[in-house]
């Protein structure tokens, strides 16, 4: 079963449609009692902040620790993996679920202005052989594609910590993905990244 | 980062079917949409923006049924807008299938709630803003909230159309419909961010070369591949 939460913000039905085309069960989630066993999305399109507040008054931070806990994958995306790192600067700032080593922070460009993200870019994704979703799945360690962005604030990775991580790819310092062990996190949309999310399904689902 | 120039399509959505516009009220039917839909996916289109227009300017009665994408695959992003009450767009964030939201008259009024909704529960990267403008003497206009006349455009509206959304449309709508060619050169060296503008109306290729050139961020292609009034 994939479980996909439902805050009553994001697209949360978009991502549904999306993990459909892989042709497993899913069940939307508003309520952590409901939560039975398998994979769990965090879904995006929404402010950090917004979407921590609505994780910790509804109890699904201590579901997704659980999760994480009992080896199943759980995958954000965009706010749904910012809200993974340690600190979110949006909304006049939050404490987020700290499982990732990042800070959520204000894209800025080159002249260090705000600069927001939108837009299909290039992402290679790289598995290392070690990693354990390649273990449990046998599946291929590595794809490339457009992947779509739409977002104004980043996952700010130091670069020591970068090193730690199984894969990345970053844009400056900022990090567009993001795999720890069963913890996966796409900064960009891969419901909404045509083919390439179609195979990204594949790799993760 | 730098991202490549968007190929984007503005529809007009109406009850259940998709209509192609041309200028304000006139509408040539495209299709029922999970066919269309079906259709820009195949050509590789980079994202869909849904237009359900004003129905007092126009001789539907019915806007469309946004409740129509909560079960449909849409593999690029969608974008909505047109004569959303503040109500109807509470209810359409809840629905959890749409990813950014697009405004027209609301970036102008001083009433800002609904553009404040999206920001404050979507983030201000949902926002797109339009300005629809005409150019008649070298001189740019804009159509007013309300529709019923033009004025000049003002570097103030620009800049508050920046201010408010993550990127602006900036509409020919004088050429909308036809195969003119987009006024480039007097709309677009309004802009102070190539790379937060999209523009729409009567484009002819040699536009889109220049938008991919000039690193605009997307261009809607509408008539430049499909119908056009001559």
């Amino acid at each position: 079963m994939i479980n996909i939460l439902n805050l009553g913000i994001g697209n949360f039905n978009s991502v549904n449609n999306w993990v459909k085309q892989s042709g497993k069960p899913t069940k939307l989630i508003s309520d952590p009692m409901s939560y039975k066993s398998g994979l769990i999305i965090i879904p995006g399109v929404c402010s950090s902040a917004t979407l921590i507040d609505r994780i910790n008054s509804k109890n699904f931070n201590q579901l997704i620790g659980d999760v994480i806990g009992s080896g199943e994958i759980v995958l954000g995306i965009c706010a749904g993996y910012q809200i993974l790192g340690r600190h979110t600067e949006e909304g006049g700032g939050r404490e987020c679920l700290g499982y990732l080593p990042f800070d959520v922070m204000r894209v800025k460009d080159n002249k260090n202005s705000d600069s927001g993200c939108t837009g299909w870019k290039e992402v290679c994704i790289k598995l290392e052989s070690e990693n354990e979703l390649v273990k449990r799945f046998q599946r291929n360690n590595f794809l490339r594609g457009d992947a779509y962005f739409n977002h104004e604030f980043g996952a700010l990775v130091e670069t020591d910590a970068i090193t730690t991580t199984d894969m990345y790819d970053k844009q400056e310092k900022y990090c567009s993905y993001f795999v720890r062990d069963n913890i996966i996190g796409f900064q960009f949309h891969p419901e909404k990244s045509s083919n390439f999310g179609l195979k990204l399904l594949g790799m993760f689902v | 980062m730098s991202m490549r120039t968007r190929l984007g399509f503005s529809v007009c959505a109406i009850e259940q079917s998709l209509y192609q516009s041309f200028g304000l009220g006139v509408f040539r039917l495209l299709g029922e949409d999970n066919l269309v839909y079906e259709h820009l996916l195949r050509h590789k289109v980079d994202e869909i923006l849904l237009i359900s227009p004003d129905i007092r300017t126009n001789e539907f009665d019915k806007g469309y049924d946004f409740s129509r994408l909560i079960n449909r695959y849409i593999g690029i992003p969608a974008c909505i807008g047109g004569s959303l009450t503040e109500s109807a767009l509470k209810e359409l964030l809840e629905w959890g299938c749409v990813e950014r939201v697009m405004f027209s008259g609301s970036i102008q009024c001083k009433n800002q709630s609904k553009i404040n909704i999206v920001t404050q529960l979507y983030g201000r990267q949902a926002v797109v803003g339009c300005l629809a403008l005409a150019v008649e003497e070298n001189r740019v206009w804009i159509l007013e909230e309300n529709h019923r006349r033009y004025r000049h455009l003002s570097r103030s509206d620009i800049d508050r159309a920046f201010d408010l959304c993550d990127e602006v449309i900036f509409q020919d709508l004088g050429n909308y419909g036809k195969r003119n060619g987009f006024h480039y050169d007097e709309i677009v060296e309004l802009t102070p961010y190539p790379n937060r503008t999209i523009i729409n109306g009567g484009l002819l290729r040699t536009d889109l070369k220049r938008a991919m050139r000039d690193g605009l961020a997307a261009v809607y292609l509408d008539n430049l591949v499909m119908h056009s009034e001559s």
